[in-house]
This record gives structure tokens, sequence and C-alpha cells, in this order.
């Protein structure tokens, strides 16, 4: 069940994009892709708003008072406020011509709005738009030897583009034409102060520094990212008189294009938001929008135990501690570094606020030191590869583990949710353990490029399986 | 870096010290420095944590020949009260999946018995005195160092910075 292409939006819904509804802005929330659903359902549930989901993003109408109430979302990474959407382009046929309509493209947002709602959030002090100058040119001075330095080899449309422009790396490439299906990167254009021949771009530089981030997908085009970003940055620079800054920018603006769909946003989040509970010891953690969307799947209820038997850094356990005080959190992992690890985590997070129900203990997850039946809710992101005992492999841990998380939660009401990259170990040991544990929906999410399943299970009314004793011998193997 | 308990005294010295040093000769970088690493010991205390509400869960059910397990008595060198916000809808949901007779047991172990009743009294979640009671002894009382111990093998898992160690040895399962 996959979230749509974006390509399928009817842009026509929102009010937002419309100049005659003042007081209303569309906005565009990323979230890890595969749980937008879970998304949607949070911003319904705390805004009122029904989203429009695709791939990767929700979308959906806000009164412009109530954009500070967005961040307070926990399923979300960023959040953008967008200008314009085009469902059909029509990319013509030339370059020059491409250059020339994204050029123009730059004239139709109802930036007022947009950088009313930009300047509010950034709490910028004077009016961002001090002036609107006309398009005089018909696009900028293309500059490929700067804008496709960067373009991958992989990148699908190198084929597309006329010999003559292509950089040394990608000449070899053009004899193959393989497809592939790789994403042209985002990319930010290099626009370099003195191309563009531009004294114009300098003269009356004033205002909000900002870049362009463009995200180009669709095989048949024929100009890179780098260059729509080029074009739409040079328009903007020529029209508002902002100055470019890839690097110290304080407004960042979104061109995405995918095939024929293009829409503009500005981008009012600088930080991604799962950042906001990490330390310096993150890096290896779960991103905690993640870790909310799988809690929130879970849906602890008031007086609810919630319990991750292999917390790594407690990322779970924490996130759950400051969105679902009513429940109590504990979390417990083999490994004595990251259980010192959750305690600064927690630590971190105690310093900004003080009351967090949660609890952290090291423990053996294939031997839970717990009663039976003391749980209700088990969420956890499972290990890929880890080690137990002397010998053993992910398929023995989710067994063993699947067994004990089943002896100490509630049967019937008691479910679990757990995110793994292994699939296989997982489908099977839930084929083995399916007396105890019920299947519920799986979600494959993309994290950074890899792809995982989060599965939602729920107890069965059976307590134990005379079948399924976890008998080893000495060295911890599953007889 | 965490300080050993009995180091805590030295650090009430040296902060009376350097504030008697910061009054007479104006030098605020003593006074600064052990302040600030009061400060940083007292909030990693704050974490360093085993919760009675835990306590009323953990076993060692899992080492061979033990039958039950439960409830692990507890030994405390250290416990530290913290505050926490108080729900009354967490604590009369909970307190029905608590053993009754487990938190009695372990109130006593920390000198917290205060008077909560031998046996849970019928209208409970009405008595917000009750309700009040229990929240402090659950989620405010924490046991930092000490150990937990078997009541039938007598083994004792460590309690190190609050944190609980259940692990077991090779031969113990």
């Amino acid at each position: 069940n996959m979230a749509p292409s974006i390509n399928k939006i009817n842009t026509e819904a929102f009010k937002g994009l419309l100049s005659e509804h003042r007081e209303i802005c569309t906005l565009e929330l990323t979230v890890v892709t595969g749980l937008e659903e879970v998304a949607a359902e949070e911003c319904q549930e705390k805004l009122g708003v029904t989203c429009v989901t695709a791939r990767g993003r929700v979308f959906f109408d806000i009164p412009i008072k109530l954009v500070p109430e967005v961040f307070k979302l926990r399923s979300i990474d960023n959040v953008n406020v967008v200008l314009q959407m085009v469902s059909n382009f029509s990319f013509p046929e030339t370059r020059d011509e491409c250059f020339a309509k994204i050029y123009k493209f730059a004239e139709k947002p109802d930036w007022k709005k947009g950088m009313l709602v930009w300047k509010n959030n950034f709490n910028y002090p004077d009016d961002p738009i001090q002036e609107v100058r006309a398009l005089n040119d018909e696009y900028c001075k293309p500059r490929p030897d700067i804008d496709l330095k960067r373009m991958k080899l992989t990148s699908e449309i190198i084929g597309n583009l006329p010999e003559g422009i292509l950089p040394e790396h990608l000449k070899k490439k053009q004899e193959s034409t393989e497809d592939t299906n790789e994403e042209d990167n985002s990319s930010v254009a290099e626009m370099v102060t003195e191309s563009n021949d531009s004294d114009r771009q300098q003269i009356h530089a004033s205002g909000p520094k900002f870049r362009i981030s463009c995200s180009r997908t669709g095989s048949k085009h024929i100009f890179g990212s780098s260059e729509a970003a080029r074009q739409f940055g040079g328009a903007v620079n020529e029209i508002f008189g902002w100055p470019v800054d890839l690097s110290n920018f304080e407004l960042e603006i979104l061109l995405y294009i995918d095939t024929e769909f293009v829409y503009a946003a500005v981008c009012l989040t600088r930080e991604p938001m799962f950042k906001r509970n990490l330390t310096s010891f993150g890096r290896t953690n779960l991103r905690s929008t993640i870790c909310y969307n799988m809690i929130r799947l879970a849906a602890p209820q008031p007086g609810e135990v919630v319990i991750d038997p292999m917390c790594g850094g407690a990322t779970i356990p924490m996130e759950g501690s400051l969105t679902y005080p009513k429940a109590f959190h504990i979390g417990g992992d083999n490994y004595g570094q990251a259980v010192k690890r959750s305690r600064d985590n927690i630590d971190f997070l105690l310093k900004k606020k003080n009351s967090m129900p949660v609890d952290v203990a090291q423990w053996d997850s294939t031997r839970l030191p717990l009663r039976s039946q003391c749980a209700d809710v088990i969420i956890s992101d499972l290990p890929f590869g880890k080690r137990i005992g002397s010998k053993g492999d992910n398929r023995v841990l989710y067994y063993l583990s699947l067994l004990e998380m089943a002896r100490i939660t509630k049967t019937d009401t008691g479910r679990a949710v757990l995110l793994t990259h292994d699939r296989n170990s997982m489908i099977m040991n839930m084929k083995k353990v399916h007396t105890l544990w019920k299947s519920g929906t799986s979600r494959t999410i993309n994290i950074g490029g890899l792809s995982a399943v989060i599965y939602v299970l729920r107890r069965t009314a059976l307590l134990s399986d005379p079948n399924l004793k976890s008998k080893r011998k000495g060295s911890g193997k599953v007889l | 870096s965490l300080k050993p308990n009995k180091h805590r005294n030295y650090e009430v010295y040296l902060l009376c010290l350097s504030s008697v040093i910061h009054y007479y000769f104006h030098t605020a970088a003593v006074t600064v420095l052990v302040v600030a690493l009061k400060f940083h010991t007292i909030f990693l205390t704050i974490i360093k944590r085993m919760k009675l509400i835990t306590h009323n869960m953990l076993t060692s059910k899992g080492m061979k020949n033990v039958i039950e397990g439960f409830p692990l008595k507890i030994q405390a060198e250290e416990v530290r009260n913290v505050d926490i916000e108080f729900d009354r809808e967490f604590i009369s949901r909970m307190v029905p999946k608590l053993d009754w007779n487990a938190l009695i047991f372990a109130a006593q172990c920390v000198g917290h018995q205060e008077d909560l009743p031998e046996i849970l009294p019928e209208g409970y979640e009405n008595d917000d005195d009750l309700l009040k009671k229990l929240h402090h002894i659950l989620l405010e009382v924490e046991v930092i160092n000490g150990c937990l111990e078997c009541p039938e093998t007598k083994r004792k898992f460590p309690i190190s910075n609050g944190i609980p160690n259940m692990l077991l040895n090779e031969d113990e399962v």
C-alpha cells in the first residue's frame, strides 16, 4: 500500500495556493516513505486538517496563524510552505525553451503569502519583499560546465543531453545508454557570481540571502537539476533583488520537478525535526520521527507499560515518555555501552524537561528478567546481525526474543510494533510463533535508501505454546 | 565523569571553600568550576535511576532452579527522590497491574513504607491521598546504587548509576 506518486495530486484541491485566500497557506511536510498515513493521522488529530498524501510527504491547507502548531508534530521531518504547484508543466523540446519556461515560472507563485509565512516563522525583522521587478530577460545564461559537474553517472537523462555540453566524466556514459531508475539527486545550483554577466545581479542585492535546492526526477528531461535551479534562482534574484549565498543562506527555496509535475516551496525548517532529540551519541540511533510513528501505531493507552527489549540508545522509550507520558516506558539492552548511551540521551532531555516516565535496565532480550504478562506494548528496532552467547544468528535471536516478548505481553490486548531490516528472519519466525502473535499490518519504509519493514503484531489469547519451548543447551543453541 | 558517592562530601567542602575564596578574593573561576561539576553530577544522578515501578516487574526467573524469583529484595546503598508530574489517570490505571505485596516489600526495603496499606483498599481510584503516595513511591523514589537479591538463590544483581544489570552468567542459565 504505497502512497501515491506526487504526479497524482490534484493541484486544484489546495485553497492555500490561491492568492484570494489570504489567510490560508498550503504546507508540505516530509515524512519517512512508508509512514505517510501515520503522519496524516497525527496531523488530523492535532491540527484538525485533512491531508493529501504522496510518497514521502503530506500536504494540507492551514490558517497561517496556526503554522507554529505544526512544529509540535512528532511524526514529520521537514516543513515547507508551498508557493505554487503545476501538474502539467509541458516542458518544451529545446533546452533554451525549457530554461526560459523555468525562468518565467518564478513569476507565477504567490510569493507574498509564502514569504509572510517564512518571515513569521523565522522572525525576520523586515518585509523580505522590498521590490518586485519584472523579468526582462528570456532566461539566465546557462552554465552546463558548472551545473553538470556533479551529475552522477547513473543519471537517467545523460542520454538526453547534447554531447557538446557534457563534462568529461559523463561523456563515456553516453555511449552506453543504460536505463536506470535513479533519481537525479537534489542539487544546489552553483550560481557563481561572475556568471550571468550580471552586474544587475549585485546592484540591488538586499534582503534575505537565499539558495535554490532543486530535486528532479524523470527520464525525459533535457536538463539537469542544477540547471533548473540556476534558472529559477536567477529569476528570483532578478525579481526581488535577494542575494544568492549557497552556504550562509537564510532562505531556502525548493524547486521540485517530477516528470511534468513542478512545484516551488519555501523551507521552514533549518534542520530536520528528528534532530531535536539527538545528543552527540545519536549517530546510530533510530530517527525520533520514526520512533514516534512506531509508538503511534501501537497507540499506548494511559496506565499501560511499554517495553523495548532491545533498546540500544533508548530512543524509542525516550520518545515514548515525551509523547505518551501517561504510559510507563522501559528500555533494556544487553550491551553495556548502549545502556550507558541511553542514560546520556535521557539526561540530555531531562535538562530541558523534568518529567519523563522512563527507566532503563541491562538485560538479555532472550531471557527477559520480567514477570509474565506485565507489558501491554512492545516496540523495538530489531538488530541486524547481533550475536547471542557464543554463537548464533539473527534467526535464533528473533525466535527467542519473540517468545520472551510473548511471555511478558498481555494476551488479547497486547501488541508489538517491530522494525527490522532482516525481513527473512522476521517472516520465518512470525510463522513459527503464530499461535502467540497474530500478524497485523506491515509497512515498508525507506530510511536513507535502505528499506526496512515495520510489523504490527497482536497478542493472541494463548498464554504459552508448549510446542515452542526455547530449550537450549549450555552453549545457547536452540534445540 | 561520574563521581563515586564517597566523594560527594568532598564536593560540598570544595564548594564551600571556593565560595569563600570567591567572596574574599573575587575569584569566580574556582566557584564556577565547582558549581558546574556539582550540577553536572546532580543532573547525571537525576537520571541514574531504578524506579520502584520497574522493580515491581523484575524477576530472576531466568536463572535455572529458580521457581518464582520474585520479588527481588532491594539492598539500596543510595536512594534519591525526584519530581515527576502527578497524573491521576496513570496511577489509577497502573494500580491493578501492580503486584501489591511486592510493592509493600520494596517500599520497606528502601525505607519508604510511609503509610501504604497492607492490602489495596476498594475504591482506591477515588482516594487521592493514596494515589499521590503511590505516585511518589512508584515514580519518584529511585535507587541509585545497590543491588537486587534473588529470594531463592540469593544471587545479587548490581544496580549502579541507577541501572540494574540483570545479565546472567553461563553457569546460571
